[in-house]
């Protein structure tokens, strides 16, 4: 399926009573997970976590120099490290081989390129060299140390090299093909989990596949040299040392980036940048606007995550990051550039994401607000819960009222067809914010009539929540614990790289209920996945 | 991640460091048989959001001639002038309009993506909206399994952003395997060309190199697929990569002229920009008939715009509305919003710039000759199809399916017909055997899509 849609009510599980020895007492309860889901043990690379890895494994500050675009993948599951996505094609071979062999040239045609994957103390003796140069870049690449018999057939490939580059020394020609080698290797283009049991049951995985399960979490890229370190030194055999390494990994820059994708994906972002609005209207609109509020929507989530915040801040922070243009747009005064920097906003007017101008400028038409696509993503995105697909519509609706209110309730709210979805699910959540317009800016007046944005929301379980606004609505979902399962579920799919099955389910209900009682930042959630067994641990095939 | 330059220093030599088509010399006979005779060369295009024809009681036809029958340049492009399909005029004679096909399933609530995922597969689909897929394979992956050698998959390509609401749903491998479809058309012609170029020395040298590595990998793909306790997706995952690697490099013999590279390199940074979306369109169809001209690759599927075409279009010098909204007639997604005047004809408009985009794909198979001596295109099937029939109604009845290419002769081209109101896997089951896929029998081929739907084929399409 393109994207996973769980039934709200298994979001609220009861949580799970008991707890195994292994979970250590102070953050308690982490459930028994008797069961885990199965996982793939060959998960490719994405082609950005190839070109991550490429950029890390030979240092390098970026990968512009290479030309090669890898072959897309289908849009199948939420997001793109969704092993769904990750088939292989004879065009995906055809990318791979051409950009390995481009990497290895460009590589090689720098002696300092060259120089920072290779040993200081190579031997002069060409054998003894490639044997040096295996022994030290090929594990790395392999994220793992080599196994019988590599080094050799490795050694072979080196040796051969010069025959295949005459015009360069015989060295940089070994190398050079054995960059070619390594990077079509599915030992290097998937995340292979090659533990086994022979028993049916639950299969540890050893350090270093934990050690690349947490740099493709936190940094969409291989370990670096200390987190091999830590898994050669037996660190990451153990819950709490997982946990350990884990939280230190938050301080890495790419782990902001890592969760800035995982929210342009969870939450479509990314469509913020290219919009388009009336010009009648909106003369001083620019496609840069947009792309300020998505960078805006980005560093205020990431802010959240990485600053210690949780899922309630997500809904009712007024912390926000603003150039001139958004300044504006939000009604702030002083002297603002092109840079960013951080605000509070008005919090009689904003309240969390979504009071924030691109989430309501990309749900609105050129000149409106949109309150039908406003509650609908809030419905999908936030709270979880399934929406049947638009119906085919009848010809030439013509919407009756003065405000932008009353003519989506002439259409949609109720005594209309659209009764069932639209007048309690939908229509509430976006009326709620008829008080930002089609650019998020804030008004009083609709229509030459006050704002009416009060209305009533239920949930699945017939629970009600009323409120007289966003700010309103938003300090209510900010305490539903359907709405903290909702981030949560995506959260451990993103790290999982996966759709989730039923025992996932229950991990989410745990942490979402934990997250409401207790108020857990999204690190202590994120930490409390790594160090789950769905994230240590794989099934034996068989076992289930 | 392009580095322009790069690419471009290699075009005046031997590109050195780059991919192996290994599909040429498949004339040669290494193509899986395909019955007999010459190739065919399918192609299959895409629009969204339905075409501006007749709504009764509300709007007039714009897009079909008025009448069925033979079809003339004259009767195209003077007694239906204005309609959209006039735009084709000049390719009258190679022209075949089929009027009366329907998708056999209903939607699953979405229009869009019950149609975009019908439409070349004849399948049910299944989920809902965004989480919908197609139950079968689609007909340009069954084409190209039985018309392209061995590790020649269909060209899937698309003109349009990669993340959207049902970004794309055109090409499936089988149930629910939908495809991805590349949208930069200059990494699209940088895997075609592969080794163009180069010389037979160097070209003899590389597969040696190649063949070394290959090996190796070979041998460590055999070493995983022997694991035990392999789960049934492991082990196809890593059988599919095992199967796609091949040693033999093969020099494609065409190439487009540097001019033309330079302009899939100048706007490889904006492919997916709402501005570019016909012209990235119109590169793409390029690539298919160079592809096709080489031998290179035999079917190809080309989608414009993503599922429910977000595009903006210009008509008439002005940047429009959301084609989708243009669609609905009104300023919005779903059921609301203000009118937008002249939607038909804006509407209209958008067919007009699909089929003077078709016609630019025809202009394109007409430039190269076939081995037979007359054009590509005579030996082409090139089909311009619609995922939804018209607007407002995101009807499934009355698909426009507009043919071009006499298939080497077995369609009976210059003609507008009625099929009938009849389900559409009969109208694709026809183009699988003017591809040359028939029956054991030689008869014409009859089964592809859902086995619920009634065999058939449209007998009226043949020669």
């Amino acid at each position: 399926m393109r994207r996973l849609t769980w039934i709200a009510s298994l979001c609220v599980l009861a949580p799970i009573a008991a707890c195994n020895g292994e979970v250590t007492g102070g953050r308690g309860q982490a459930g028994d997970e008797s069961t885990i889901a199965d996982s793939a043990r060959f998960p490719r690379l994405t082609n950005s976590q190839w070109q991550s890895t490429v950029r890390d494994l030979f240092y390098l500050d970026d990968v512009a120099a290479i030309s090669t675009e890898l072959q897309p993948d289908p849009p199948l599951g939420r997001f793109d490290n969704n092993i769904a996505r990750l088939a292989f094609s004879a065009a995906h071979w055809r990318g791979f081989q051409r950009a390995a062999e481009e990497v290895a040239e460009f590589i090689t045609s720098s002696p300092a390129l060259v120089a920072a994957i290779s040993p200081s103390d190579e031997p002069a003796e060409l054998e003894a060299a490639g044997r040096a140069f295996i022994e030290h870049f090929a594990p790395r690449a392999f994220r793992r140390p080599l196994q019988a018999g590599e080094l050799d057939s490795y050694l072979a490939i080196f040796l051969e090299g010069a025959s295949h580059y005459p015009g360069t020394s015989e060295s940089d020609a070994g190398k050079r093909l054995v960059i070619e080698a390594l990077l079509q290797s599915p030992h290097f283009l998937y995340r292979v989990e090659d533990s086994e049991s022979a028993k049916p049951g639950l299969v540890s995985l050893d350090g270093f596949e934990v050690a690349s399960r947490l740099s493709y979490a936190f940094w969409n890229s291989m370990p670096s040299d200390e987190l091999f370190a830590a898994a050669s030194d037996g660190s990451l055999d153990t819950q709490d040392g997982v946990r350990e390494w884990a939280a230190t990994m938050f301080e890495d820059p790419r782990t902001e980036k890592q969760f800035d994708s995982f929210h342009v994906q969870a939450f479509q972002l990314d469509e913020y940048a290219d919009l388009d609005k009336s010009a009648e209207l909106f003369p001083n609109w620019r496609r840069e606007i947009g792309e300020a509020m998505l960078r805006e929507s980005e560093m205020f989530l990431s802010s959240e995550v990485l600053g210690g915040g949780g899922i309630k801040e997500l809904l009712t922070s007024t912390k926000s990051f603003v150039n001139a243009d958004l300044a504006a747009l939000y009604g702030l005064e002083g002297d603002f550039g092109s840079d960013f920097v951080e605000v509070e906003l008005d919090p009689t007017q904003r309240s969390g994401m979504l009071t924030r101008l691109g989430f309501l400028t990309r749900n609105a038409t050129l000149t409106q607000s949109d309150p039908i696509h406003r509650g609908v993503f809030v419905n999908l995105n936030l709270i979880c819960r399934p929406l049947s697909a638009v119906p085919n519509l009848p010809d030439n609706l013509m919407p009756v009222g003065d405000t932008n209110r009353e003519r989506v309730n002439s259409l949609t709210g109720p005594g209309t067809c659209g009764e069932g979805c639209h007048a309690t699910l939908i229509n509430p959540i976006g009326f709620s914010l008829e008080h930002y317009d089609a650019l998020g800016q804030y008004r009083e007046e609709e229509g030459g009539q006050p704002v009416n944005s009060a209305d009533v929301y239920t949930f699945e379980s017939g629970e009600q929540l009323a409120f007289d606004d966003a700010i309103g609505l938003s300090a209510q979902l900010a305490s539903s614990v359907e709405v903290h399962a909702c981030y949560i579920q995506q959260l451990l799919e993103y790290l999982l790289g996966r759709d989730l099955e039923a025992q996932d389910m229950e991990l989410v209900a745990q942490y979402a209920q934990e997250s409401v009682d207790q108020g857990l930042s999204i690190r202590e959630i994120i930490l409390r996945v790594v160090e789950s067994k769905s994230f240590r641990y794989r099934v034996a095939q068989g076992a289930n | 991640m392009i580095n322009r330059r790069r690419f471009l220093a290699g075009l005046g030599g031997a590109m050195v460091a780059l991919p192996a088509l290994e599909s040429v010399k498949f004339l040669g006979g290494r193509a899986r048989a395909a019955g007999s005779g010459k190739p065919v060369y399918s192609v299959f295009i895409r629009q969204g959001n339905g075409c501006q024809q007749e709504i009764p009681n509300a709007e007039p036809d714009r897009f079909w001639p008025a009448q069925l029958g033979a079809l003339t340049t004259d009767i195209l492009a003077n007694d239906n002038a204005g309609q959209a399909v006039a735009e084709l005029a000049d390719y009258a004679s190679s022209l075949l309009l089929v009027r009366g096909t329907r998708f056999g399933f209903n939607a699953a609530g979405c229009g869009h993506s019950g149609g975009l995922n019908q439409c070349l597969t004849a399948a049910k689909v299944t989920g809902d909206g965004q989480t919908s897929l197609a139950g079968g394979e689609s007909i340009d992956w069954f084409l190209g399994q039985r018309v392209n050698p061995v590790g020649v998959e269909p060209l899937a390509l698309m003109s349009g952003p990669q993340s959207a609401y049902i970004a794309h749903g055109l090409s499936y491998s089988g149930p629910q395997q939908l495809r991805g479809a590349a949208n930069n058309p200059f990494a699209v012609y940088q895997d075609l060309v592969g080794l163009t170029g180069a010389s037979q020395e160097l070209l003899e040298a590389i597969a040696l190199r190649r063949k070394s590595v290959n090996d190796l990998v070979r041998g460590e793909m055999q070493d995983l697929l022997g694991k035990s306790y392999l789960s049934a997706a492991d082990k196809a995952r890593l059988q599919t990569h095992f199967d796609v690697i091949r040693d033999i490099e093969v020099n494609m013999s065409c190439q487009l002229t540097d001019s033309e590279v330079m302009a899939l390199q100048d706007i490889s940074g904006a492919a997916e920009d709402n501005g570019n979306r016909m012209a990235v369109a119109e590169m793409m169809m390029d690539l298919i008939a160079l592809a096709f001209s080489c031998d290179a690759n035999r079917v190809a599927t080309l989608q414009i715009g993503t599922g429910n075409d977000q595009t903006r279009y210009t008509i008439d010098g002005v940047l429009q509305n959301t084609y989708h909204r243009i669609s609905h007639r009104i300023d919005g997604d779903g059921s609301e919003g203000a009118p937008i005047e002249n939607a038909d004809l804006l509407h209209h408009g958008v067919d007009v710039l699909h089929a003077k985009t078709f016609k630019h794909l025809l202009d394109r198979l007409s430039l190269y000759t076939s081995p037979s001596g007359g054009t590509l295109l005579d030996d082409s099937v090139a089909l311009w199809t619609n995922d939804l029939a018209s607007g407002p109604p995101h009807s499934f009845s009355n698909i426009p399916q507009v043919v071009a290419g006499k298939a080497g002769g077995y369609l009976k081209t210059g003609q507008y017909i009625d099929a009938g109101n009849v389900t559409h896997n009969k109208f694709l089951n026809t183009l699988i055997s003017a591809a040359g896929v028939c029956k054991p029998d030689g008869s014409p081929y009859d089964s592809f899509g859902d086995p619920e739907l009634a065999p058939g084929f449209i007998a009226e399409m043949i020669a």
